[in-house]
């Protein structure tokens, strides 16, 4: 049976291969997509968990730091693959000055979803006080990339281009972007930067 | 057995006590068979002689015995021959005594007959008897009894006559070979020689019974011979031998009939006398040649060999004995023959001889001889037993005739040696199977070693020790196989490299089967010696413990031994036991450098216990046993050494500092003690001590020649105590540095930094005195320059100048302005002429710094002539005016800030940043907020999970 079989394929093999060499140019095959190392599987937001998560979201934002904090920790805990919960714990970790302690938050987050906004642009704004500004340069570049109606992105890319890269251009450019997402109140003061640009 | 000898040889001893019995016999038996038999004289039954006849073939039954004694009976007998007229009852009653005499051995003469008196009682009795004509028909039977009687009575004619009478009376008398024989003899024994040899040859010519020719034969040969006819006397007598074909090759004729036994023997004496008589065993030979008859060589050489022996002619004896055994010496009776002639000398004491004989007879008759091979096993045991007396003997002798000449005649010395050995040995090869043959060998290898055949020697010691049966000199061999190698050595000879192992395995063969002698443990300690001379370790280590267990603890042999195995077991890396032995050898009786020695071997057998031990705190630990268990030895301060290094690989700081510390104390002047000021230092430095740290530095520093270490030393010293918040001696080491180490620009750029910065702190004067010294120091030395000095002179400058600036700062412009703008000038001139100093280091940081501080300077000056005082004379007007009139004097200065400002912002985009960049942006923002005044947006919330 197996011979058959094993027959069977080198005849149909022999076939196609005798029409591509008399009908086709050669052509160069296509790379093939290397297989995945190991089988992953996207992470699941159980209601309980995405509850859980707003939960904490809220204390953060009515400026319930510690107690925000302990949810995080909690659900991390609980799904360990939570970039959110990382970068939120990177912002109370921020807002208590302890930059060390915020950066790795924002880099688990960027670990475990290297498309995750506010990692790159916390991570970014970290830089870009450091004056690591080519470093910064790209992650909000990757930002406005994933994000191209990113509005702190284009913003502080254009502040980026105006004072430091002294690349004018690319600072109205990103100005401009912000002024066409934004509807804040410096909307306007951003115009007046982008005609001193001109 | 008495033989009958005649008179002169022939002497007829006529046994008087025997014819009385014959005599009585024939009575007898005449009473007993008188009616049917004649009177016989059974010759068959006679004795050799006429008086040796006895009544063989009678038997007298024993009667019972009346209660009365013996004597009283022969007493009673006695009476009755004397007195009895009747010659019956006479010769009866002379039977019964003589019997009675015989079977009680009473020989008193009351009790017995005169012998004479008896012939002459039973001659007249037989003539009674003759005369009274009752045996008339056998006349020739009493003519013949009577003529033997008259003859033996001595009448011999009258015998003779009687003889005649009968054989002319009687010819065909059964009894006429008797009688003419008895003729024969008549006439030999009154010397009728002739005669008696014309009766002999009658007989011989008609005799019928065979008895009687051969004994005229015999007698013929007497005949002639007494008449000087050597020659066919001899003839004769070989006639009569010829008669017995029996004795051919014979060494014996006892299986003859023993009357033929006594004519034989008389025969060959008769032969031994005519050989003695002419050229002894030479006219033996002739007669044997001459008749051409050699079957009775062996008898007729012993008939003469005992012929001088019995006349004490020992030498003639021997020689003949010696003939017979070199002459027919392929007979196997031919060894008999030569041991008769050392019998022979022995006898005569002829010793030279004797010798002599006994070494021919080994020699011929021996193992080793062609004799001795043709014996079968019987015929050799047989010899045996005389091959092993007298090769003891000779083997003795020769041994101590070699003794005799050791020193003397070296030949003599050396042939008696040699045959000395070669009859022991030969004794050896007789019986194998004897215990005594290892003494026999070993005797035999004494004599070799005696005469210097060392080799040959030494195998036969073996063989005696061990090649066989255990003996009494067992010990000897083994022990003297040994010596005799040196023996060899001391000889002038070299011992081969097989001797010499040969040489060790005698030692230990002897060793092992004598365990328990006094001489082993000698021997083995030797052999344990040599061993390790030749490096041969395993072994020698086998034998010295073999001495160890056997030998006195406080002996030499011991000692010597104990050193073997402690020297062979530190050769093959054993340092334990060898730390053992050498110990236990310490505690002996030694000479101070003895002594010494062995300490320090001891130490070293630690110390290498030390060196193999894997576990580095176990190791160091058996390092610092060597100290405390020699204290004094050469090694100490290296396994102080070692023990710190390897408490430091175990990263056990104290125990390597103690160790150290106790090198440098007790041994300071040791190479290893300047070696372990490194390894304190790192110590110090791993226990984090860093003031004891420093310390040593600087003793490093103050004994090395090597300017570059002594000034890392004292650098690093520094800045341990500075570590260590010992600020003055960090202080103290850094200028003490700077002093001394003046060309090492580097680190002396770090010290005068180092107090710069420590002045800065606590006295400014001394800061500023210091500032300037690096700042000059780095000028000085501007072709060392580099990154680091540069960067250290360029912002030591940078605070040297900010004084100026203060100054610059700090001067208000005043009334009249012009004179006070232009001291502000000037001021500022020398600031920024200060700042623009520093910019010629071309670093970075201190280029913005500069940058950033001139720009401020301009800007000061902006703001100072804004803030100028105004002169009080002025109206309001002119006052309006005079404001803004200094704004324009104002303007320039600050455009000219922004500029330089600006400066520092553009190197931004080159990727250069510092916080004179950034105090330049902030300022900037200050002075144009529409250009220079932006806020990052801040990152929000994460909403998303994810």
């Amino acid at each position: 049976m197996q011979n058959k079989r094993s027959k069977a394929i080198v005849v149909v093999l022999s076939f196609v291969l005798l029409v591509a060499c008399g009908s086709q140019p050669k052509k160069k095959s296509a790379p093939l997509k290397p297989l995945p190392t190991k089988a992953t599987v996207a992470p699941v937001l159980t209601p309980e968990l995405d509850s859980a998560y707003q939960s904490a979201l809220n204390q953060l934002k009515q400026g319930s730091l510690s107690q925000a904090g302990n949810a995080f920790r909690q659900l991390l805990i609980q799904e360990p693959r939570l970039a959110g919960a990382h970068v939120n714990l990177g912002l109370i970790a921020l807002k208590s000055e302890d930059n060390a302690k915020a950066n790795k938050h924002f880099n688990d987050a960027l670990q475990l979803n290297p498309k995750n906004t506010s990692a790159l642009l916390h991570l970014a704004l970290e830089e870009l006080r450091a004056g690591r500004f080519w470093d910064a340069e790209a992650k909000l570049l990757r930002v406005v990339e994933l994000a191209p109606n990113h509005q702190e992105a284009h913003f502080n890319l254009g502040v980026l281009y105006e004072l430091y890269l002294q690349d004018f251009d690319k600072a109205a450019d990103h100005y401009e972007a912000y002024v066409g997402l934004t509807s804040n109140k410096d909307k306007a003061v951003v115009e007046r930067w982008i005609k001193l640009l001109d | 057995m008495k033989r009958w000898t005649p008179p002169d040889g022939l002497k007829l001893v006529i046994g008087k006590t025997a014819l009385l019995l014959l005599l009585l016999i024939s009575f007898v038996s005449l009473n007993a068979r008188a009616e049917n038999q004649s009177f016989v004289f059974d010759l068959a039954g006679e004795e050799k002689t006429i008086g040796d006849i006895k009544p063989s073939f009678i038997v007298y039954k024993e009667k019972e015995m009346p209660d009365v004694s013996v004597e009283y009976v022969m007493k009673r007998y006695v009476k009755l021959f004397e007195t009895s007229t009747s010659p019956e009852v006479k010769i009866d009653a002379l039977n019964r005594i003589n019997n009675l005499s015989a079977k009680y051995g009473i020989s008193s003469q009351k009790l017995t007959i005169d012998e004479v008196i008896q012939s002459q009682v039973l001659l007249e009795s037989y003539d009674n008897i003759v005369d009274s004509g009752v045996f008339y028909e056998r006349m020739d039977e009493l003519l013949y009894q009577t003529a033997k009687a008259t003859s033996f009575t001595g009448n011999q004619e009258d015998a003779i006559k009687r003889l005649k009478l009968l054989i002319g009376l009687y010819p065909n008398s059964p009894l006429i070979d008797e009688s003419m024989f008895r003729k024969g003899e008549a006439l030999f024994s009154i010397g009728e020689y002739a005669k008696a040899e014309a009766e002999y040859k009658k007989l011989i010519a008609f005799a019928t019974d065979k008895n009687f020719n051969t004994r005229a034969k015999f007698k013929l040969g007497w005949s002639v011979f007494r008449q000087d006819r050597f020659d066919e006397a001899t003839k004769h007598a070989f006639d009569v031998l010829n008669a017995y074909p029996v004795l051919k090759h014979q060494r014996s004729f006892s299986q003859l009939e023993e009357d033929d036994q006594d004519l034989v023997e008389d025969t060959l004496r008769l032969l031994s006398i005519q050989f003695s008589k002419q050229n002894g065993a030479d006219s033996l030979i002739a007669a044997q040649q001459r008749l051409k008859n050699e079957d009775y060589a062996y008898l007729l050489h012993d008939g003469l060999f005992r012929f001088y022996l019995k006349q004490d002619r020992f030498e003639e004896a021997a020689v003949v004995a010696a003939q017979y055994a070199g002459a027919y010496n392929t007979r196997f009776d031919a060894y008999y023959m030569a041991l008769q002639a050392i019998e022979a000398y022995r006898k005569g004491e002829f010793d030279i001889q004797t010798w002599n004989s006994k070494e021919d007879f080994v020699e011929n008759f021996g193992v080793i001889s062609h004799y001795w091979a043709q014996l079968n096993s019987e015929q050799q045991g047989e010899i045996k037993p005389h091959l092993a007396k007298y090769g003891q003997e000779l083997a003795h002798l020769y041994f101590i005739r070699m003794q005799a000449q050791r020193g003397k005649d070296q030949a003599l010395h050396q042939s008696h040696g040699q045959r000395s050995a070669d009859f022991y040995l030969q004794l050896t090869r007789l019986t194998p199977e004897q215990p005594d043959n290892g003494e026999h060998v070993y005797l035999a290898a004494e004599a070799l070693r005696d005469i210097g055949q060392y080799l040959d020697a030494i195998s036969l010691y073996e063989r005696s020790a061990y090649g066989g049966i255990d003996h009494d000199k067992s010990n000897n061999a083994a022990y003297a196989a040994i010596l005799t190698f040196d023996e060899f050595e001391r000889a002038g000879r070299v011992l081969e490299a097989d001797q010499i192992e040969r040489k060790h395995d005698n030692i230990l063969r002897y060793a092992d089967k004598f365990p328990e002698d006094k001489e082993t443990p000698q021997l083995l300690s030797y052999l344990a010696n040599t061993l390790f001379d030749d490096e041969a370790y395993d072994q020698a280590v086998e034998q010295a413990d073999r001495v160890l267990a056997i030998a006195k603890p406080n002996s030499e042999i011991y000692y010597s031994s104990l050193l073997v195995a402690a020297h062979s077991r530190f050769k093959q890396g054993r340092y334990l036991t060898a730390e053992k032995h050498y110990a236990e050898a310490v505690a002996h009786k030694l000479s101070k450098e003895e002594r010494g020695e062995l300490k320090e071997r001891l130490a070293l057998s630690i110390y290498r216990q030390a060196e193999q031990n894997g576990d580095l705190l176990a190791s160091a630990q058996t390092y610092l046993r060597v100290v405390d268990t020699t204290p004094g030895s050469a090694i100490v301060p290296q396994a102080l050494f070692d023990a710190s290094a390897q408490f430091l690989a175990a990263s056990a700081w104290s125990d390597a500092i103690a160790s150290l510390s106790h090198l440098q104390a007790s041994f300071p002047k040791h190479e290893l003690s300047e070696e372990a000021t490194d390894k304190l230092i790192y110590a110090y430095q791993e226990s984090e001590d860093w003031v004891s740290a420093a310390d040593k530095l600087l003793e490093k520093s103050n004994a090395t020649a090597d300017q570059n270490l002594a000034a890392q030393s004292v650098f690093q010293a520094a800045e341990y105590y500075q570590k260590s918040d010992l600020e003055l001696q960090a202080l103290d080491s850094y200028e003490s540095f700077t002093k001394r180490f003046p060309a090492q620009f580097d680190l002396n750029m770090e010290a005068y930094d180092r107090i710069t910065q420590y002045y800065l702190k606590f006295d400014k004067a001394k800061h500023a005195s210091w500032a300037n010294k690096l700042v000059s120091y780095e000028k000085d030395n501007v072709a060392n320059r580099n990154a680091r000095s540069a960067s250290l002179a360029a912002s030591t400058a940078f605070l040297l100048a900010q004084p100026k600036i203060d100054r610059f700062k700090s001067l208000a412009l005043t009334t009249p302005l012009k004179k006070s703008l232009a001291n502000k000038r000037k001021l500022l001139d020398s600031a920024v002429a200060s700042m623009q100093a520093i910019a010629d280091y071309n670093i970075q940081e201190w280029q913005s710094a500069a940058t950033f501080e001139i720009a401020g300077m301009y800007r000061q000056l902006a703001n100072a002539l804004m803030d100028s005082e105004r002169p009080s004379s002025l109206t309001e007007l002119q006052l309006e005016q005079y404001d803004i009139l200094l704004e324009e004097q104002a303007y320039p200065f600050e455009e000219k800030a922004l500029e330089v400002y600006e400066v520092n912002t553009a190197k931004v985009p080159e990727g250069l940043y510092d916080e004179w960049i950034a105090k330049s942006y902030s300022v900037l923002a200050d002075m144009n907020p529409t250009r220079y005044a932006r806020e990052w947006k801040e990152g929000s919330y994460a909403e998303q999970a994810f």
